[in-house]
C-alpha cells in the first residue's frame, strides 16, 4: 500500500495548482473519484495483515475525511470568487434614468374634488350632476335673483336660443334636486363646470369649474350650517389651518356666510375658499316645499383657490388649455 | 369703496390701532381688500356687501359698526331748512322717479369764496374718484359720500326753463361729465332735463350742459330717489359706473333726500352761500315702515343661544331698528327707510343678529345624519377608468365647453356634414365663445397642436366632458347634452429612452386601451373595423377611413376608436407624420351591468401550442380568422395572433401567425399525442381555407 503521507503531500502540491472549477474536477475524479487513488487504497486494505488492518483503516478514514474537507474548501472558494468576478463584470451605472413607463395624471380640479366628495360622503352627501344647459328659471329666479340683479345681464350669460343659457353656477342642480325630492333628508354634492361670459384673463374664465352642497331637512338650523363647515374644513384642509366665519351675500340664502383660512398661528392673508348660506325661503317655496316646515343650507367650495393654494398655481387658464407640460410639472414637481 | 380711517372717527368713536379695526370690519361683513397708508392716513379698499347699498357712505359703514359695538356715533351739523311743496320748480314725468326736491343756493357777494370743506373731507372726494376745484360741487360730491345719498348740481342760471323729470325719447342725445362726446340714450331712460337741454342722466351723472364752475352764482342741489332696476340699466347701457349709480343700483334711503340737502346747506352756508325757498319738495315718497315680527324662541332654536327680548331688542335697536315686545315671546320690529330694500322677512333679521353678535361667536353643531355613504357605481367605475389611464400614462385635462368655427372649419366639418349643425352662443363676445361644442375631436386635435408646439410630442390626454346636439324634440327644445370620455394620444405610446428605441402610437395600441375599459369595467366592448361612413358614428367621420373601428356594447355603437383623419390633421397644420389617434367613448357605459363572465381555472396539464401562418387579402380581419378557427375546433381553448408580416414577398397580402392553444380539458382527454394535435391543426387549417376560399386565402 502507498504512504498516505506521501499521497497527502501530493495531493496538497496539486490543490494548490488549482485555478477553476474543471481543475478541481479533476483533482476531486482522481482522488475520490470511482477509481481514484482513495478507492484503489480501500482495495488494497483486505491485504493488509490483520493485526494492522484496524489501524490502516483508521488512517484511510482520515485521509478520505481530510481529501473531502479539503475539496470542499476549494469548491467553496472557487464559487465565489466566480459570483465575484461576475458582479464586477456586470456593474451598471444605475445613475443612468429609471426606464419604466410613467404615470400619467388626473387633473388637479378632479383631485381636489374627489377630496371634497370623499368628506362629504362621510356626511351621506350623494354626488348629482345637471344640466348645462339651463333656464332662467333654474339659473336665476328659482335661487331668488331678481331680474334687476347684475348676474342677470347680458354681460354676465350666455344666452342660447330659446331663452335658454348655458348655467352660471351649479346652484342650478340644487334646484333642480329640490323640484324633484321630495323624500328627506336631501343631502347632495355636485361639482361642475360653469359658465360666465367674462373677458378671459389668468383668473377670470369663462368656463370653470364649481362645487355645490346643499343639506334641507326639518330642524336644519344655523348652528348646524357652522357645525357642518367646520367638519368640511377640518377634512378638506387638515388642522394646520385657523379659519373663520363672515358675513355674505348670495341671493339665494339668508343669513349667507363666508369661510376664511389662513395658516394656523400666523398673521397672514386671509384666504376665501368658501361660501354658503341657509338656503333662502323663496327658494324652498318655488322649489315646492314649505319654508315654514323645511330648513336647510347650502355651501360652494372655492375649488379653484384650493388648486391654487396646493400647487401654487396662479393661472388659472394653464388648467384648462391643454398643455400637457402644466399637468407634468404639477405631478411631478421638482424636490427643493 | 375706498374709505379714510381718520375721516371715518368723524362719524364714530373708533379704537386707535387699524388693525383691530381692519379685524372687526372684515367680523362685521366690511371685507378689506387692501389697507394702504396714503401719507399718515390709513385707507381701507372695502368690498361692500352687494345688497347694502346703505354701507356706501361713511354714515354707513359708521351705523354698521356701531350696530355691533355700539360705540358712540357723532352728529355732523346741518341746517334746518323749511320743506315747501313746489311741483313748479320740478314736473315729475315719472313713477319711477320716487322723490324729488330741490334746494336753491345763491352766493353772498360779501364773502370772500371759501371750499368749505376741511382738508381730509376733501380727501373724501377725491378718493371717491371725483375731482374738486367748484366748490358747490365739491360739497355736494363730499355729502352724497359722507351720508351716502347722491346729489347733482345744477347752475341755476343755465337751466332754460322749467326742469322735468322724465323718461327719454328716441334719438335723444346727452353729453356727460367726463365723456369726449355726447351719446344717444336708451329709450326709457331717466332724465333730469330742462326746456332746451338734458341736464343729467337721473341717478348716473351730470351733464355738461349746466354744470356749475367757479363762477357760478346761483345753484340748484337736486336730491331725489329713483328705481333702481331703471338707474342700473342707464348705467350700464352707458357702461358708467359712478359712485352716484353704485348707490341708487341698490336702492336709496327716501329718508336722506332731505336731510342731505339740509347737511348741504349747513356746509354752503359756511362757505358763503345761502339758501333761497327753502328745500323746494316735487314729489314726496310716502314710506309705510315695514313691520316684521318673529317669535324670541325660534331665534334661540335658530342660533342654540338663550338670548332675552331685551338681549335681542337692544341689539336691533343699535341697527336702527324699532324693537316692540309683542305677543307671548313675539318682538315686533319696524324697519327703517334705510334698510327697506334688504330686510323683507324674518331670516333678514335673524342675519342681522347673527351679524351682532359675531358669526364666530354664535354655537356650532352637527345635524342628525344617518351615516356616510358610499360613492355611487358610476362614479366609482368612472374612478376606475381614470386610475387606469393615469397608469397608462395619460393626463386628464379640461375643455371648455364651447369652440370657434375655426375649429369647426379645421376638424373639417363642412356643410352637409352631420356635425355641422351646434347649438350657437348669441351673446359671446368672444368669437373661441361661438359654438357649443357638438364633438370632442377638435379640442382633442387642439391639444395634440398646442403640445406639439411647446415641442411636447409625447401626447396622451384624456376628459371627461359633454357634448351639446341640436334637437328640437330635446326636452329643453334646443340640445340633447351627451356625456362622452375621450382619449388622444400621439407620438410614443412607450417612450424611447437610453436603452431602447420608443414604440409609436397607432390605432392598435387606442385599442389596446379600449380592451382596458371593457376589462376594469367589466363589460364586454366590441370593436368592429368600419369602412363604410354609414356604419359609424358622426365623429367617426373624423376618422381615418381604413383605419377606425367602432365600438360597440351589446350590439349598440357606444363609441369610435381610431387614427385622426388626415383632412383633420391638415386642417389643424399637424405634421403629416404625427398621426395622433382618437377613443370617444358614451359616458352610458359606466351605468350599464357587468357583462356575464366565469371563471376558468388554469390547467395543471401543459397546454399543447402549434403555429400557423395564412396570408390574409385586404379586407379579411384576422379576428375573424381567429373566431373561425375556434370554432372549428373544441379543443382550442385560445388563438393568439403572434406576428403580422407584410412585404412584396407575400404580395402586400398580410402574413399573420396564430397561435393555437389546445386545451386538454376542452378535449376531454387526459393527455394528446402529438399526432392528434397535428391532425386536429390540419383540420382546422383546411376548414378555414374552405371559408374562406372566395377571398384567396392561402396557407404560408
Amino acid at each position: 500500500m502507498k504512504n498516505i503521507l506521501a499521497l497527502r503531500q501530493e495531493f496538497d502540491a496539486a490543490l494548490a495548482a488549482v485555478s477553476t472549477g474543471d481543475d478541481l474536477d479533476r483533482l476531486s475524479t482522481e482522488y475520490v473519484g470511482k477509481k481514484g487513488v482513495l478507492k484503489e487504497l480501500l482495495g488494497e486494505l483486505r491485504n493488509v495483515p490483520p493485526e494492522t488492518r484496524k489501524t490502516v483503516a483508521a488512517d484511510l478514514n482520515s485521509f478520505k475525511t481530510y481529501l473531502e474537507g479539503q475539496l470542499s474548501s476549494v469548491s467553496e472558494n472557487l464559487r465565489l470568487q466566480e459570483t465575484q468576478r461576475r458582479i464586477s463584470d456586470e456593474w451598471q451605472d444605475v445613475s443612468l434614468p429609471g426606464v419604466a413607463e410613467r404615470r400619467g395624471a388626473r387633473h388637479p380640479l378632479s383631485l381636489i374634488e374627489d377630496k371634497c366628495l370623499d368628506v362629504l360622503n362621510l356626511l351621506g352627501f350623494s354626488f348629482v350632476d345637471g344640466p348645462e344647459v339651463e333656464n332662467g328659471f333654474h339659473n336665476f329666479d328659482a335661487l331668488n335673483i331678481p331680474e334687476h340683479h347684475p348676474a342677470r345681464d347680458m354681460q354676465d350669460t350666455f344666452w342660447l336660443e330659446n331663452n335658454l343659457l348655458l348655467r352660471s353656477h351649479t346652484s342650478t342642480v340644487q334646484v333642480r334636486v329640490l323640484e324633484q325630492q321630495k323624500e328627506l333628508p336631501i343631502r347632495i354634492a355636485s361639482p361642475g363646470r360653469v359658465y360666465r361670459n367674462e373677458t378671459v384673463d389668468a383668473t377670470h374664465l369663462a368656463c370653470f369649474h364649481q362645487f355645490e352642497g346643499l343639506w334641507v331637512d326639518e330642524g336644519v338650523k344655523f348652528s348646524h350650517l357652522k357645525g357642518t363647515l367646520e367638519f368640511i374644513i377640518k377634512n378638506i384642509f387638515g388642522t394646520e389651518w385657523d379659519y373663520r366665519f363672515k358675513p355674505k351675500f348670495y341671493p339665494y340664502t339668508e343669513p349667507s356666510i363666508g369661510v376664511d383660512i389662513r395658516q394656523k398661528g400666523g398673521d397672514g392673508k386671509w384666504i376665501t375658499v368658501l361660501g354658503a348660506g341657509m338656503v333662502h325661503r323663496n327658494v324652498l317655496s318655488q322649489t315646492g316645499h314649505d319654508p315654514e316646515r323645511l330648513s336647510g343650507f347650502a355651501f360652494g367650495l372655492g375649488i379653484s383657490r384650493m388648486v391654487t393654494m396646493a400647487h401654487e398655481v396662479s393661472n388659472m387658464k394653464s388648467l384648462y388649455e391643454g398643455d400637457l407640460r402644466v399637468h407634468q410639472a404639477i405631478s411631478r414637481k421638482d424636490y427643493v | 369703496m375706498k374709505i379714510i380711517i381718520d375721516q371715518l372717527r368723524d362719524y364714530i368713536d373708533l379704537p386707535p390701532s387699524a388693525v383691530a379695526i381692519h379685524e372687526l370690519m372684515e367680523d362685521i361683513g366690511l371685507e378689506v381688500k387692501r389697507a394702504d397708508k396714503v401719507g399718515e392716513r390709513t385707507v381701507f379698499n372695502l368690498e361692500l356687501l352687494a345688497n347694502r347699498g346703505d354701507h356706501h357712505s361713511y354714515k354707513g359703514v359708521a351705523r354698521e359698526i356701531h350696530g355691533r359695538t355700539g360705540w358712540p356715533l357723532h352728529h355732523a351739523i346741518s341746517e334746518r331748512l323749511p320743506k315747501v311743496a313746489d311741483h313748479l320748480i320740478a314736473d315729475i314725468q315719472t313713477a319711477n322717479c320716487l322723490n324729488y326736491a330741490i334746494a336753491e343756493f345763491k352766493r353772498n357777494s360779501e364773502v370772500d369764496h371759501v371750499a368749505g370743506l376741511s382738508e381730509g373731507q376733501a380727501e373724501m372726494v377725491v378718493l371717491s374718484g371725483n375731482q374738486i376745484g367748484v366748490p358747490v360741487s365739491d360739497i355736494s360730491g363730499f355729502v352724497s359720500i359722507e351720508m351716502g345719498q347722491p346729489l347733482f348740481a345744477f347752475d341755476a342760471d343755465k337751466v332754460q326753463g322749467r326742469i322735468s323729470v322724465r323718461e327719454s325719447s328716441a334719438g335723444e342725445r346727452a353729453h356727460l361729465v367726463g365723456a369726449d362726446n355726447d351719446v344717444e340714450l336708451p329709450v326709457g331712460t331717466i332724465i333730469i332735463a330742462d326746456e332746451k337741454q338734458i341736464l343729467a342722466v337721473a341717478g348716473v351723472k351730470n351733464c355738461v350742459s349746466a354744470q356749475p364752475t367757479a363762477e357760478t352764482e346761483r345753484v340748484y342741489i337736486e336730491s331725489a330717489t329713483y328705481d333702481p332696476v331703471k338707474v342700473r340699466k342707464a348705467a350700464k347701457a352707458l357702461n358708467v359706473q359712478s359712485t352716484a349709480s353704485a348707490r341708487f343700483e341698490r336702492g336709496a334711503d327716501v329718508a336722506l333726500v332731505d336731510a342731505s340737502l339740509e347737511r348741504v346747506a349747513a356746509l354752503l352756508g359756511r362757505a358763503g352761500w345761502s339758501n333761497d325757498g327753502g328745500l323746494r319738495v316735487a314729489r314726496e315718497f310716502d314710506y309705510i315702515p315695514v313691520g316684521l315680527s318673529f317669535n324670541i324662541r325660534n331665534v334661540n332654536d335658530y342660533f342654540e343661544t338663550a338670548f332675552t327680548s331685551e338681549d335681542i331688542s337692544s341689539l336691533l335697536s343699535r341697527y336702527g331698528f324699532e324693537v316692540a315686545p309683542g305677543h307671548s315671546d313675539d318682538l315686533n320690529v319696524t324697519v327703517p327707510s334705510a334698510r327697506m330694500w334688504d330686510i323683507k322677512s324674518a331670516e333678514d333679521l335673524y342675519e342681522e343678529i347673527a351679524k351682532g353678535i359675531g358669526y364666530n361667536s354664535l354655537p356650532s353643531s352637527m345635524p342628525k345624519a344617518a351615516g356616510g355613504v358610499l360613492p355611487s357605481s358610476a362614479l366609482q367605475r368612472k374612478g376606475s377608468v381614470a386610475d387606469m389611464l393615469v397608469g397608462q400614462g395619460f393626463y386628464e385635462v379640461f375643455t371648455d365647453g364651447f369652440y370657434s368655427e375655426e375649429h369647426r372649419e379645421n376638424t373639417g366639418i363642412r356643410e352637409g356634414h352631420p356635425l355641422w349643425e351646434h347649438v350657437k352662443i348669441a351673446n359671446a363676445g368672444d368669437r373661441s365663445f361661438a359654438l357649443l361644442k357638438n364633438n370632442t375631436v377638435a379640442q382633442a386635435t387642439e391639444l395634440v397642436r398646442t403640445n406639439l408646439n411647446f415641442r411636447n410630442s409625447n401626447i396622451k390626454a384624456f376628459e371627461w366632458t359633454r357634448t351639446f346636439h341640436p334637437d328640437a324634440e330635446a326636452e329643453n327644445g334646443l340640445c340633447e347634452e351627451r356625456l362622452v370620455l375621450w382619449a388622444i394620444a400621439a407620438g410614443e405610446s412607450r417612450q424611447a429612452a437610453w436603452d431602447e428605441a420608443g414604440k409609436k402610437v397607432d390605432v392598435f395600441y387606442m385599442k389596446g386601451i379600449v380592451e382596458e375599459i371593457s376589462a376594469v369595467l367589466g363589460i364586454q366592448l366590441k370593436i368592429r373595423q368600419v369602412i363604410e361612413n354609414a356604419d359609424t358614428s358622426p365623429e367617426g367621420l373624423c376618422l381615418h377611413p381604413t383605419r377606425r373601428g367602432a365600438i360597440y356594447w351589446n350590439d349598440k355603437m357606444v363609441g369610435v376608436v381610431g387614427e385622426l383623419h388626415p383632412e383633420v390633421i391638415e386642417g389643424w397644420g399637424l405634421n403629416k407624420n404625427s398621426r395622433p389617434c382618437f377613443i370617444e367613448l358614451s359616458q352610458e357605459i359606466l351605468d350599464v351591468a357587468p357583462s356575464a363572465r366565469k371563471y376558468s381555472p388554469p390547467s395543471s396539464l401543459h397546454p399543447v401550442m402549434r403555429d400557423v401562418c395564412l396570408l390574409l387579402p385586404s379586407g379579411v380581419a384576422a379576428a375573424e380568422i381567429a373566431d373561425s378557427m375556434k370554432e372549428f375546433s373544441p379543443w382550442l381553448s385560445e388563438v393568439a395572433v403572434r406576428d403580422v408580416f407584410n412585404s412584396e414577398a407575400t404580395n402586400n397580402r398580410n402574413a399573420v401567425t396564430f397561435s393555437l392553444r389546445y386545451s386538454h380539458e376542452r378535449a376531454g382527454r387526459g393527455n394528446f399525442t402529438a399526432d392528434d394535435v397535428n391532425i386536429e391543426t390540419e383540420n382546422v387549417v383546411t376548414r378555414v381555407l374552405e371559408k374562406y376560399a372566395s377571398h384567396s386565402l392561402e396557407r404560408r
